[in-house]
């Protein structure tokens, strides 16, 4: 059985999809948005955050450490130490069976609110052995699928997971591959077209734009984005996610550089839906 | 004014008296009347006492009306001048050795189908008749003196309707003067006027009689009222639209009585018992109604006045609290409506009929019975028509784990400490039952016990002349209190993780650290507290957390069941923890789990503040508990506005309850309200004066809490 890599899994999402969902976050990613609120989430191995605001240096972790807190091998003693939440590791394997538990037991909860399981990450797809594993078992228990993705891998793979996936969650940032590639460190084109087929063959699909001040949010930008789905099908929904400011603490704790931006208005988030509306 | 706008005024000034009304307001007339009948009976035996004293004071209570009262029903409540104070504090002071009239301190129901059916009129004609035929026969004097003072409370509110006529008569109401004279005569023909018999009741308990914190319960006012309102309807005499009205204002009429703050929550024991209840021994009671639910007549589905009240549910308004019976059958329109009216928070607490019924059964009541359950405030369950609950017993499960742990600490397992438990619990039951069938279950007339109100409103009291405590009821029932499971089962995780599973320590040595509150012993405390706990989707915790209760309730169940093998007590088991939690965690030193000495308990059947993972893992853990054998114990959810906002919030609403009551839940009262929202209030009561939140099974106005009561509704965890 193949193992995924995860570094999370949450219960009672309501922003992932329709209804009451279980979301599951793969460790991995292909691109490196500068807003990623999950920074965590890029790398595609196990990581130790260190809170150094909450740490008082008792000096558990190091008592406890039978490594060496630089060369850690993720055995979880200091985090269990810890009284403070200060070390936290991000990344864990899971089978397709733990995986499987956490989606069964809100079952109820799926089927009473038209919910399901949501595959997100990182990037899901590059897990794909794993992802298609567990999309079939959903389906296998009729459980209701998501795959959230941003879409930069072979279209191939979308045919892979086709049969077992009952919507896509599609990001798309800006359609300048310039700039798409300045900011996310990858160019659209090969984003682009797999969204081109998924709509072309009628694949249920919800487009997420996340909208950056100073980046993409403008009425132009979203207006090109809409002429762009307009010329290639009818997404489900359109939606719009707001920047937001929750991931900066945990850039310092992996050591790495984030760039802050501002958060938009509520006005000028209403005002970029109507486009779509 | 018409009638539709009358209610309309109706309930604004209810809702506005309940943010406006001074602190200071009195019901005076109350407690200068109730002194002046006690002197006035002091030296008749009790049961006339409670008869003449009350027909004493319904002689003489005032009869306000105001022009847009579409029923009757009011009493006065003002602030009072310096000269009435000083003559209410030499009175309280010239009175303070308890009043011999009311038997029954708090909460209470009466037998509603029967008063709605025979009207006081037609009770007061059965009690003659069997008072005469008791005397015929030389009944026991005792018997005959619960006839004579039932006698006189019937006359007593007969009286008060017919004066209460007359007064409506002079006003010129003439509608409520002929359903006062009709009601006078004998059972309530139509709607109207069985709505005004019940107020009249309702009126008489809490404004007149209300002894401190005493609250009534209306039971399933949708099934006890639908074949009048049928028949109204058909015949043309009334229309949905003026029965909505009449609801209306019978809704702003029970939240009358209601004062400014909250007993429960309040800084001091000292200060709430003379600010609130020296003013107004009602200040804070609740009405409750009961809707829904399953029926022995019909097709639950069916009843139109269910939908009538359920529309009629106003969320501005603090009182009456629905309680709204679920069942597993959705009934879509009614439960739309119940939703839409817990989006805008209203008062409102939800039971799974799917538990309570097997729960009443389990227990032995009869299946009509069991369907026809109800409830008390706050929170209490009563089963059908308020077949009277004599007693609790019992408390904190922490407790009996901690006198557990006190007997011996050298468990070798988990098993030998189960078995302890069991032995230590059934230690404490079993005298306590045997006082019990003693005292309620023989069959000896008790010669000198308390004639209650609630007797006289008893068709078993008013065919036998026994009172419901000596052998008119028909379940002798008992509250069996089991408090604060989350504590509880945090404890046993500790320990078998600790002690048993990972071998960190002795339970001698938790056991020590405890004791010492932990200090110097931080590592071990940090290790309690990542133990696993309840209600976080915890296998081992959702274990502990059953295997702990049905040891208990397999305790209680055996020692109910008398030598032939019948059970004769009739125990009601309850996880309320009302705010008990906080009181009796603050004298409690810290506990296994890495609690702290003065810190809370769980509240109700919820998990320990701060560990909770998420609302499902939440809800999947408690449903797991056998609530098809416990009575009542609420799950407080507080819900962030933004959660249940719009159509898909309503759609999240539903389904997280839907889902708790398909795996077994069993009672849910929800407050909508953002911490923020109530960080804000705090600091700016003045911006907030609408703003509602839950307590245990009764709403209060956020800014009216003290400040410790606002810091514990913060608390509970927000579901965003
Ligand atoms: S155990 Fe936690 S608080 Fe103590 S030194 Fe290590 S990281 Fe800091
Ligand atoms: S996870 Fe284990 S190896 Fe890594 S730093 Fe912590 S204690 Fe050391």
């Amino acid at each position: 059985m193949k193992q995924a890599m995860l570094f999370d899994i949450q219960d009672f999402c309501t922003g992932d999809g329709p209804g009451i969902r279980t979301t599951v976050f793969f460790k991995g990613c292909n691109l490196s948005c500068r807003w990623c609120h999950n920074p965590e989430s890029q790398n595609p191995t196990a990581q130790m955050l260190y809170y150094r605001d909450k740490c008082t240096h008792c000096g558990r972790c190091e008592r406890v450490c039978p490594n060496g807190l630089e060369t850690c091998d993720f055995c979880g003693r200091c985090e269990f130490i810890c009284p403070n939440e200060a070390r936290s590791i991000s990344g864990k394997e899971y089978t397709a069976e733990d995986v499987m538990d956490r989606i069964r037991k809100d079952a109820v909860y799926y089927k009473n609110s038209g919910g399901g399981a949501t595959f997100s990450g990182g990037e899901c797809m590059l897990q794909i052995d794993a992802l298609e594993e567990l999309l079939k078992a959903c389906k296998a228990e009729e459980i209701h699928t998501a795959v959230d993705t941003a879409g930069h891998v072979p279209y191939e793979r979308f045919e892979r997971i086709l049969p077992y996936t009952d919507l896509f969650l599609y990001d798309v940032k800006c359609l300048d591959s310039a700039k798409h590639k300045a900011y996310t460190g990858v160019g659209n084109e090969l984003i682009l077209d797999n969204l081109k087929c998924l709509l072309a063959i009628g694949k249920p699909t919800w487009v997420r734009i996340p909208v950056i001040p100073t980046f993409n949010d403008t009425e132009e930008e979203m207006k090109e984005i809409k002429r762009f789905l307009d010329s290639c099908g009818t997404p489900e929904r359109v939606e719009l996610l707001p920047y937001h400011t929750l991931g900066e603490g945990k850039y310092v704790a992996l050591c790495m550089e984030g760039t802050c931006f501002d958060v938009p208005d509520e006005e000028k988030m209403e005002r970029l839906k109507m486009i779509f509306a | 004014m018409t009638e539709l706008l009358k209610a309309k005024k109706s309930i604004e000034i209810g809702a506005r008296l309940l943010r406006e009304k001074s602190p200071e307001s009195t019901m005076l007339e109350h407690f200068f009347l109730r002194f002046a009948a006690w002197d006035a009976v002091a030296d008749l035996p009790q049961p006339l006492q409670q008869g003449k004293g009350l027909y004493y004071i319904l002689e003489r209570a005032s009869l306000p009306i105001e022009e847009y009262d579409l029923l009757l029903g009011r009493y006065d409540d003002h602030v009072p001048t310096p000269e009435e104070q000083e003559k209410l504090e030499r009175l309280q002071e010239s009175h303070k050795d308890g009043c011999p009239f009311e038997g029954t301190w708090g909460h209470t129901m009466f037998d509603w189908e029967l008063i709605v059916t025979d009207g006081i009129a037609g009770l007061l004609r059965q009690t003659e008749q069997n008072l005469q035929t008791a005397r015929d026969e030389g009944a026991d004097p005792n018997i005959i003196l619960v006839f004579e003072g039932m006698l006189w409370v019937h006359r007593a509110v007969v009286l008060y309707i017919e004066r209460y006529g007359k007064a409506a008569r002079a006003a010129g109401h003439l509608v409520s003067a002929e359903v006062c004279e009709q009601l006078v005569k004998g059972a309530p023909r139509t709607f109207h006027e069985a709505l005004q018999l019940i107020l009249f009741v309702y009126t008489i308990y809490l404004a007149h009689i209300g002894t401190t914190n005493c609250c009534l319960t209306l039971g399933r006012l949708d099934n006890t009222l639908l074949s009048l309102y049928e028949n109204d309807l058909n015949s043309g005499a009334l229309t949905e639209e003026l029965a909505g009205a009449l609801i209306d204002d019978f809704s702003a009429k029970l939240s009358l009585h209601l004062g400014r703050g909250e007993h429960q929550m309040a800084e001091l024991q000292a200060d709430y018992i003379f600010t609130g209840w020296q003013r107004n021994p009602v200040y804070d009671s609740p009405a409750y109604i009961l809707l829904g639910g399953y029926s022995n007549t019909r097709n639950h589905k069916e009843n139109p006045l269910t939908l009538l009240f359920a529309k009629h549910i106003h969320p501005e308004l603090k009182n009456p609290i629905y309680i709204c019976r679920y069942t597993g059958d959705r009934h879509d329109e009614l439960w739309n409506i119940l939703c839409e009216k817990m989006q805008q928070n209203a008062s409102l607490i939800l039971y799974n009929d799917e538990t309570m019924i097997p729960a009443q059964r389990h227990i032995g009541i009869e299946e009509h019975n069991a369907i026809n359950y109800s409830v008390y405030p706050c929170n209490w369950p009563e089963i059908d028509g308020g077949y009277s609950i004599f007693d609790q017993c019992c408390d904190s499960m922490p407790t009996i784990l901690n006198r557990t742990l006190k007997a011996r600490s050298d468990y070798a397992n988990m098993d030998e400490l189960f078995a302890e438990v069991d032995r230590t619990f059934t230690g404490q039951l079993r005298p306590t039952f045997e006082a019990y069938r003693a005292q309620y279950c023989s069959g000896e007339v008790a010669p000198d016990g308390m004639l209650g109100i609630k007797d006289c409103f008893m068709g078993g009291t008013i065919r036998s002349g026994r009172r419901m405590a000596n052998g008119a009821a028909k379940y002798p029932a008992v509250y069996v209190r089991l408090r604060h499971i989350g504590t509880a089962t945090d404890m046993l995780c500790a320990i078998d993780t600790l002690v048993f599973q990972k071998k960190i320590c002795t339970l001698p040595q938790l056991l020590e650290a405890a004791e010492r509150n932990f200090e110097g012993a931080e590592d071990l405390l940090h290790y309690c507290r990542k133990a696993p706990k309840y209600g976080t989707g915890d296998r081992l915790a959702d274990e502990h957390a059953c295997r702990l209760m049905n040891t208990l309730l397999d305790a209680v169940d055996r020692e109910a069941t008398n030598e032939r093998g019948q059970r004769d007590i009739y125990t009601l088991n309850a996880g309320n923890a009302d705010m008990f939690h906080i009181r009796v965690g603050s004298r409690m030193g810290a506990t296994v789990d890495g609690r702290l000495a003065g810190e809370p308990l769980s509240e109700h059947f919820s998990p320990t503040v701060g560990y909770q993972k998420s609302v499902t893992s939440m809800l999947n853990s408690v449903a797991k508990l056998p609530f098809d054998r416990i009575h009542s114990g609420v799950l407080n959810l507080r819900l962030s506005r933004s959660m249940v906002a719009g159509e898909e919030g309503k759609m999240r609403l539903k389904a997280l309850i839907e889902s708790y009551f398909d795996q077994g839940g069993m009672q849910l009262q929800i407050s909508v309200a953002d911490t923020e929202e109530l960080r804000h209030a705090k600091e700016h009561p003045e911006q907030h004066k609408d703003l509602l939140v839950r307590i245990t099974g009764y709403s209060a106005v956020f800014v009216d809490l003290c400040q410790r009561g606002q810091d514990e509704i913060i608390r509970r965890e927000e579901v965003r």
